[in-house]
């Protein structure tokens, strides 16, 4: 009798492990790493923890604690998480990243210490969802978007100041002119929300869903949306200036540099990348990527540098020629990063290539694997 | 897209989204796409219950258990008398097996659409957006990715695609509700659904076991998981005690019966009948 209670209960495990592990994509929240650069060091969300890495050599940045040396990871303990949105950090030396862990009860948004990794406070009174995305720090404030649509502003130690609720979620970073807050929303809306008061200045509506952070520049806001369009927005009153409509979604947010903006659509071997002229709209030219580029290209040294999902790293020219190209066997969704000299690159689910490092010549300089 | 995704989760998925598209509530629509999948996979039910009933009368009836006696100490003969029973009698053991199998991954298929369409995270919003067939929008202007998207997960003050915890305001603490009615539900169904095992004794400690392991296990999967999938398994329990009432064997004397040892009002009645 106790061989068939072990077979049902082993049948029960299977079952469960079907109807978990075959959808496990949703069940445990998955999505591609964030990566910020701050000083000589890289921090990559990418999981279970935030990886300190040195730029110099692509090495786990390490602590010794009585006579054992350990990689310097947060959380220490490997609880709390997965993160996945770009850490912050403040003028003070804390490290801002919240907890996309969606089948907790709790959402804490995490500050620590840059430099020891050590936790200072955690907040999630009122946090109803998680935290995909990076905060901005604007004048010792930190407005952390969550996925229930609030964005959410503390002082540096975690006090709670106000909130600005959008209709959907907040997949994305804010942005700011300095004045101003951005921010853009699953709700088909963009905002302008004021950083003191946390009230919105105004909201204009889009034509679909937006996962990418905004551009501003020059009193414009540019922004795309999953239903393939680019707009332009006066960054004061929310008027649509001007809108261009592309094949293939767009999810990673706009790069602007001069007169023009640079972007990547979403849409398997179709997916370009574009150049538009920023006063109208116009297509500059477009680049046949090869596969679907969902995040933002990154533009450096001359250099339009991006991604495909494919896992090709591709730079080409300000004119659209490409220069060169790299291939990772990895899926690449993660925006590249500039840091110094280098270009880095974050692919997604690789526990042997979790960051790559290039220089602008496509060189390959170094790879992050971290340490058991 | 792998086949499994090109053949069953992209039709399931779209099918749950057009139900969505329509009646605009996606708890409405997870509710009546677990119906429809289920009155789709009537017809196995209603083999597989038909069937097993034919084995229930089968191992209730006088020549099995005389053969059961004659042959206990031989399993090879018992196997091959066993065989030769089921054919005198008209019944193969894999017609039981079969529905079972053929439902089984239109079962994961369900779950898997339901927690795709829930995507919560931009990388799931992707694979959403890829799966959504579209051409659909040309027939279905709601169907389009701008209208369907964000899909919206609250349904009954509840977060789809978050586990739901209801915060009682009396005592001031929070309690699982959906996944205690999934226990609930899911226990029901198990007893009142299982066909009596006639006399064998291993056979009832395997339903009583399966009445006990199965609602804990999916209570748990309630508790842990988004409530979107809570809600599939609160309404396939309670659509199937419908479906197995309406051919009239559903068994709420099994309800209450906690102990391997008893024998369940059907299985005594098809022993009298066949004596």
């Amino acid at each position: 009798m106790r061989i068939k209670t072990v077979f049902l209960l082993a049948v029960m495990l299977v079952l469960g492990s079907l109807l978990t592990a075959c959808g496990n994509r949703s069940l445990a929240s998955t999505d591609w790493p964030g990566l910020t650069v701050q000083g000589d060091t890289a921090y990559l969300a990418a999981g279970t923890y935030v990886y300190a890495i040195n730029i110099a050599n692509g090495q786990e940045t390490t602590v010794t604690l009585a006579d054992k040396t350990a990689p310097l990871r947060f959380p220490s303990d490997g609880r709390g998480g997965p993160f996945y949105g770009n850490p912050a950090f403040t003028s003070d030396g804390q490290m801002i990243v919240g907890s996309a862990n969606i089948n907790d009860r709790k959402h804490p948004l995490f500050s620590a210490n840059a430099t020891d990794l050590a936790t200072k406070w955690i907040y999630q009174e009122q946090a109803k969802d998680i935290w995909l995305s990076g905060a901005l720090i604007l004048n010792d404030v930190i407005y952390a978007p969550n996925s229930d649509g609030g964005l959410y502003a503390f002082d540096l130690n975690g006090s709670m100041k106000g909130k600005f609720v959008a209709e959907h979620a907040l997949w994305s970073s804010p942005v700011t002119d300095g004045q101003n807050i951005y921010v853009s929303s699953m709700d088909h809306h963009v905002y302008a929300v004021n950083p003191a008061n946390l009230n919105k200045i105004w909201g204009t509506e889009l034509d679909a869903s937006i996962i990418a952070s905004p551009t501003v520049k020059d009193g414009r806001l540019y922004v795309p949306t999953i239903g393939g369009t680019v707009f332009a927005l006066n960054a004061e009153t929310g008027e649509i200036l001007w809108q261009k409509n592309f094949d293939g979604g767009i999810t990673g947010q706009v790069a602007v540099e001069g007169d023009r903006l640079y972007f990547g659509s979403e849409m398997n071997a179709a997916g370009k990348v574009y150049a538009l002229n920023t006063e109208d709209g116009s297509t500059i030219w477009s680049f046949d990527a090869g596969g679907s580029v969902t995040s933002s290209p990154l533009v450096k040294d001359n250099l339009v540098v991006f991604v495909t999902e494919t896992g090709v790293v591709r730079a080409l020219d300000l004119d659209g020629k490409s220069m060169w190209q790299q291939s990772l066997d990895a899926k690449l969704y993660s925006s590249p990063v500039s840091a110094g000299d280098l270009i880095l690159i974050a692919p997604l689910g690789k526990s042997d290539l979790m960051l790559v490092a290039y220089d602008n010549t496509g060189a390959q300089k170094w790879v992050f694997t971290p340490n058991k | 897209m792998n086949f499994w995704d090109l053949l069953v989760v992209q039709p399931m998925t779209n099918i749950l989204l057009t139900i969505f598209g329509l009646v605009g509530n996606f708890g409405i629509a997870i509710i009546l796409f677990t119906i429809l999948i289920r009155l789709i996979t009537h017809p196995l039910m209603a083999q597989q219950i038909k069937s097993s009933q034919k084995m229930q009368e089968l191992n209730s009836s006088k020549k099995w258990k005389d053969i059961q006696e004659k042959y206990k100490g031989d399993r090879e003969k018992l196997s091959t008398e066993q065989m030769k029973l089921y054919k005198e009698m008209g019944y193969n053991p894999m017609s039981g097996c079969l529905p079972t199998l053929i439902q089984f991954p239109i079962i994961i298929g369900l779950y898997q659409s339901v927690l795709r369409a829930l995507a919560a995270t931009p990388l799931a919003m992707l694979t959403l957006t890829r799966t959504i067939y579209p051409w659909l929008e040309n027939i279905l202007p709601r169907m389009s990715i701008s209208s369907l998207i964000p899909i919206n997960n609250f349904f009954l003050g509840m977060n789809l695609a978050q586990p739901e915890w209801t915060k009682l305001p009396i005592l001031a603490i929070s309690i699982p509700i959906l996944a205690i009615i999934v226990t609930l539900t899911t226990y029901v169904q198990t007893k009142v659904t299982t066909p009596s095992t006639g006399s064998d004794p291993q056979s009832k400690q395997m339903s009583t076991m399966m009445s006990i392991y199965m609602p804990l296990l999916l209570g748990y999967f309630a508790i842990n998981f988004a409530s979107g999938l809570a809600v599939y398994f609160v309404v396939s329990n309670l659509f199937g005690i419908g479906q197995y009432a309406m051919m009239g064997k559903v068994d709420w004397s099994n309800l209450f019966k906690f102990s391997s040892g008893n024998s369940s009002t059907t299985s005594k009645a098809i022993a009298k009948k066949n004596k």
